[in-house]
């Protein structure tokens, strides 16, 4: 990536060894003494946050006080399951597999999220694949409404734009798959005594690239403060496997390959690191669109959609409202 | 007040507002930019101006040029429906 001489993905550089040394340091502290737990157990997706985190936690409590989990459903990718193992093989942690297909499909999972789809894909049926699209922000101003692509056996492609009730339907089955997992940390992490780790980067936690009480629930999340690009610099000090590390962030949710780019976030990480970090830091657009080659007006757009998205997702993050504070409760 | 800026006032008001009035929200004032409706509140919109004017509203125009104030929802509905293709369809009807 070609960068203006005063804004470059230098602003991102961090000091890996001292970043793991605090991270380390305040799982320690939190597990430990504040939440007295014996260990942490974590979901491994075979992608480069949980991975980074299985490392970190290993470091900080001994790695046979870490737990990882390989969640396997009949749509994620058999790439996840393989690179998970190898994220607790080089972690040094012991893994369990836990199939969550059965329990997806007994709640409706994937019933009455394809029922959802054929609300606007009537043709969607046995044999299909799907994924949700968003128009890219850098490409035009349109809203970002979420579109259904489908795709039938013989590979021919159907696409639609959402109604507010396919949406809505479509959302709230899918966060199946992410309530489910983290229902299944929480029963390994109780039969031992032990915490459940959050893997969200400071990307996916700023911009609520999260499902409520889903993957956003955790008791601690080592690396929410950390840009993903540093979240790459410290897999490569922790020694984190090439092949994880050079594997493209995926959603892993639908059963269309799909990139957070295209689900989510405007841009390729790095972009959207940079674009976030300057947007935190009073970085002007014309600065960053000369860094990354894009217009001032391009980078505005972005902007603007890291403004809406933290509008929105403002709801992820609350905790549960009290009408009045019950102050014998908290620390 | 334009007979279409009541529906769209009423609609706005009964699903984003719990039915409260919305007469101090001007006809210029942004709609997402404070977070009065969100993404989702946007499909909404949308399909509330395809479903109430029989109107196609392609992605293209899912601009805030078009949908983010009273004022331009207003103005892009009057120019969908005295477009040819509505006139088609209407003569059709």
């Amino acid at each position: 990536m070609t960068l203006a001489p005063n804004v470059s993905m230098d602003l991102l550089r961090v000091d890996p060894e001292q970043v793991t040394a605090e991270i380390t340091a305040a799982i320690e502290s939190a597990v430990v003494r504040r939440m007295r737990k014996r260990g942490v157990v974590l979901g491994l997706s075979g992608g480069v946050d949980s991975s980074v985190c299985a490392a970190v936690c290993a470091r900080a409590l001994g790695p046979e006080r870490v737990l990882g989990l390989l969640m396997p459903e009949r749509e994620s990718s058999p790439d996840s399951l393989e690179l998970g193992r190898l994220a607790a093989e080089s972690a040094g942690i012991a893994s369990v597999v836990e199939d969550l297909s059965d329990v997806l499909a007994a709640a409706g999972c994937y019933s009455r999220r394809n029922d959802a789809i054929r609300s606007l894909i009537p043709e969607f049926g046995e044999g299909w694949r799907c994924k949700v699209s968003l128009p890219s922000v850098v490409e035009s101003d349109q809203y970002r409404i979420f579109s259904v692509i489908a795709q039938a056996p013989d590979g021919t492609q159907r696409r639609a734009r959402v109604t507010p009730s396919a949406y809505l339907e479509l959302i709230a089955a899918t966060s199946f798959k992410q309530r489910t997992r983290k229902m299944m940390e929480y029963y390994h992490a109780d039969r031992r005594n032990y915490a459940v780790v959050g893997t969200p980067n400071r990307l996916e936690y700023d911009q609520g690239f999260f499902v409520k009480n889903g993957d956003g629930a955790a008791d601690i999340k080592p690396i929410a403060h950390l840009y993903k690009s540093q979240v790459y610099q410290l897999a490569e000090y922790l020694g984190v496997p090439d092949t994880i590390r050079m594997r493209p962030p995926t959603t892993d949710t639908y059963s269309l390959p799909q990139t957070q780019e295209e689900f989510y976030f405007s841009l390729p990480y790095d972009k959207m690191d940079l674009c976030l970090y300057a947007r935190n830091n009073g970085i002007n657009a014309a600065d960053v669109g000369a860094a990354l080659g894009l217009s001032e007006q391009q980078i505005e757009r972005v902007f603007r959609d890291i403004d809406s998205k933290r509008r929105a997702s403002r709801y992820l993050h609350l905790e549960p409202q009290l009408v009045a504070e019950v102050i014998e409760v908290g620390d | 007040m334009t007979t279409v800026e009541h529906e769209v006032r009423t609609f706005l008001a009964e699903n984003f507002s719990l039915g409260k009035d919305l007469s101090h929200l001007s006809g210029t004032q942004s709609l997402t930019e404070r977070g009065f409706i969100d993404s989702v509140g946007i499909v909404e919109v949308l399909t509330f101006l395809e479903t109430q004017y029989g109107i196609q509203i392609s992605d293209d125009e899912t601009v805030p040029e078009n949908i983010d104030t009273i004022d331009n929802i207003v103005r892009f509905v009057g120019e969908k429906r005295s477009a040819p293709q509505a006139a088609v369809r209407d003569a059709g009807a």
